[in-house]
This record gives structure tokens, C-alpha cells and sequence, in this order.
């Protein structure tokens, strides 16, 4: 069975994501900018399973964050 | 928005959320930059990255081959650590007949314990499929089958061997819809075809139909619970946003920023 696939943040507000081709972010983060905690809720979901397929395509050129 | 340094930061956070629940990390192709003058720095830079990834396998697309065939020949001539080159590059329907090419394999086979006390072993196999939309790769440089036949074909070989069978495929949405239709056995089928639009994954047949978001702004994930007796597959898709929230792998940071001052000075010159 397929469970509705659970979406964060809302699809609202993937409009504002950046789409254009990338430019490169300046060196490293500020101190003030530095994330240190992982934000847990980015794991939830599915509780019980037993294998993740976690997939990422069309980086085309993007080593670092661009937004 | 994401990167090398975000994706790891998930990747390790997933690992210390679920010990002894296995994941894959896949990635559908299409990595290199191309047409831009900083092109030959970042691609470096993106085998590098890529390299640490601990990828399970990669897709050869028509994207990326020139690029890979760039990236043999600099290796071959002392001009890049070949160990970059060691990535499990996948592809059912193209061979080079160039030795200096990276090595392709047709598909790569996971055995993985899982359930409690690694009690259940759940086996994947993952391919790839390139789609020459346009026929421009060269015939004398390379083998490249016709898609929909290279899938029977390898599907028919690793079905025996697997629970799950995974395809990534530049294929163009339409077309691989035909192929879920026109191919049984196929469990998952990645479409990696730079699209922009998010969407949602799509059960066509027996076929999980999952389209990425491009650019690394997002992961794809896909968690999956197996009854082997009843071959049934629970399954829940997500994406994960790997935004600012998300903190920076410290090793993959530095490499972003080797990268990027690399990039800076090249375009100072």
C-alpha cells in the first residue's frame, strides 16, 4: 500500500526555492549562521520498515548549498 | 540549496536515528557541470564529493558520459587520482569500447540485514539506463542498447538474486511510464531528468515511479517494509528539504569550501 507521501515544508512554500543554475554560496557559514543541531523532525515518518532508498539526481555542478 | 555537506549531515543523522536499519544512497546521474567556465574545477571537486558520498550506485547519463570520458583521460594522464574514479558507475545499456573510460557495471547487488537482530535479509539490485534522446553519442566510442530491450534484459538476470530491483534512468517521464508498462519485474524506476517541479512518486503497475528534486535542494526517500513470505512491500515516499536548518557535514563543508575558493580564483584571473 502507498502511504501520501509526507512533505516538508509545505509545497507552498517550495515555490521560493531556488531553481537557477548555481552560484557558488560565499566560503563557509558565519558563526552567527552555524546550524549545530540536527533538526529531528526531518526524520520522521514510517516508523516501522527496513530499508531506506535515499536518492538524490541532477546535481549538475552543485557541490555546496545555493540557497 | 543542499550539497555534499547537507546530504551527509542527513545521512548520518539517519544512521544514528535507525542502527540496524539499512538505507541506500543513490544517485540518479547527471552530477557534472557543463557548458560554464568553471566547469573543469567543480568537476574535480564533484568526483571528490561524490567519492565520499559512500554512494551504492551511480547512473550513466548522456549528461554526464562526455564529462566521464574527460575524467578517464585526465586519470590516464597522471592528471587525476584515480581512486576518484572508483564509484559504482551503473548502466544495462551502454558498454565503451574505449579502455579509457570508467569502469561501468551492469548492476550492483546489496545483500542487507535488517528487522530485529538483522533477523531479515532483503536483497536489492540497482541499474542504471541511459537514454540517447538524440543519438549523439558515438557509435565507434561506445555500445548504447536500445533501453526498454537492456531493461528486460537485466531484469530477467537479477530477478532471481533480488527482492527489490531498482532502476535510475535519464529516460523522459513519458517514456518511462511505457517502460513500468512495458517491463515486469521493475520494483523502483528513478527518472532523473532534471526536472524542477517537485512531484509526487507514482505507482504505475508493479513499478514505484519516483522523479528527484534536482540540484541536491532535497533527498527522495523512500522507506520500505518487506514481507518476504507474501512478497508484499509497505512503503512510505518522502522528501526530505536539506535547507539552511539543516547543519553541514563538517568534513563535507571543508571540501565545499576548497571548492568555491578554487571556483573564486579561477574567476578572478
Amino acid at each position: 500500500m502507498i502511504k501520501k507521501s509526507r512533505i516538508l515544508p509545505p509545497l507552498f512554500l517550495l515555490a521560493w526555492l531556488p531553481a537557477g543554475p548555481f552560484v557558488p554560496a560565499p566560503a563557509g557559514r558565519s558563526a552567527a549562521e552555524a546550524v549545530q543541531a540536527f533538526p529531528v523532525q526531518l526524520l520522521e515518518g514510517l516508523a516501522e520498515f527496513d530499508l531506506a532508498l535515499q536518492v538524490h539526481a541532477d546535481i549538475r555542478g552543485n557541490v555546496g548549498p545555493c540557497g | 540549496m543542499g550539497g555534499f555537506a547537507r546530504r551527509a549531515s542527513y545521512w548520518k543523522a539517519y544512521a544514528k536515528s535507525f542502527p540496524g536499519r539499512p538505507a541506500l544512497r543513490l544517485d540518479g546521474g547527471s552530477i557534472f557541470s557543463r557548458e560554464t567556465a568553471e566547469a573543469h574545477i567543480l568537476n574535480r571537486w564533484i568526483l571528490a564529493g561524490s567519492h565520499r558520498s559512500g554512494l551504492d550506485a551511480i547512473n550513466l547519463t548522456s549528461w554526464d558520459l562526455p564529462v566521464w570520458q574527460e575524467m578517464a583521460e585526465l586519470s590516464a594522464a597522471g592528471l587525476l587520482d584515480a581512486e576518484l574514479l572508483h564509484l559504482p558507475l551503473v548502466s544495462a545499456n551502454v558498454t565503451a569500447r574505449k579502455p579509457v573510460f570508467p569502469a561501468i557495471q551492469r548492476y550492483v547487488l546489496r545483500e542487507l540485514a535488517t528487522g530485529t537482530g538483522g533477523a531479515k535479509t532483503v536483497r536489492v539490485g540497482i541499474t542504471g539506463l541511459l537514454f540517447d534522446q538524440d543519438d549523439r553519442i558515438s557509435r565507434s566510442d561506445f555500445t548504447v542498447e536500445e533501453p526498454r530491450t537492456a531493461a528486460r534484459r537485466v531484469i530477467a538476470e537479477m530477478r532471481e538474486k533480488t527482492d527489490y530491483r531498482v532502476v535510475l534512468t535519464d529516460l523522459d517521464l513519458g517514456k518511462a511510464i511505457s517502460l513500468a508498462v512495458g517491463v515486469p519485474g521493475i520494483s523502483m524506476l528513478v527518472v532523473a531528468r532534471n526536472y524542477e517541479e517537485l512531484s509526487e512518486v507514482q505507482q504505475v503497475g508493479e513499478t514505484l515511479i519516483v522523479i528527484p528534486v534536482n540540484e541536491g535542494r532535497m533527498i527522495s526517500e523512500v522507506r520500505l517494509g518487506f514481507d518476504l513470505g507474501s512478497r508484499k512491500v509497505d512503503l512510505q515516499a518522502r522528501f526530505v528539504p536539506l535547507d539552511k536548518a539543516v547543519p553541514d557535514d563538517p568534513a563535507m563543508a571543508e571540501l565545499i569550501r576548497k571548492a568555491e575558493a578554487e571556483v573564486e580564483a579561477f574567476k578572478k584571473q
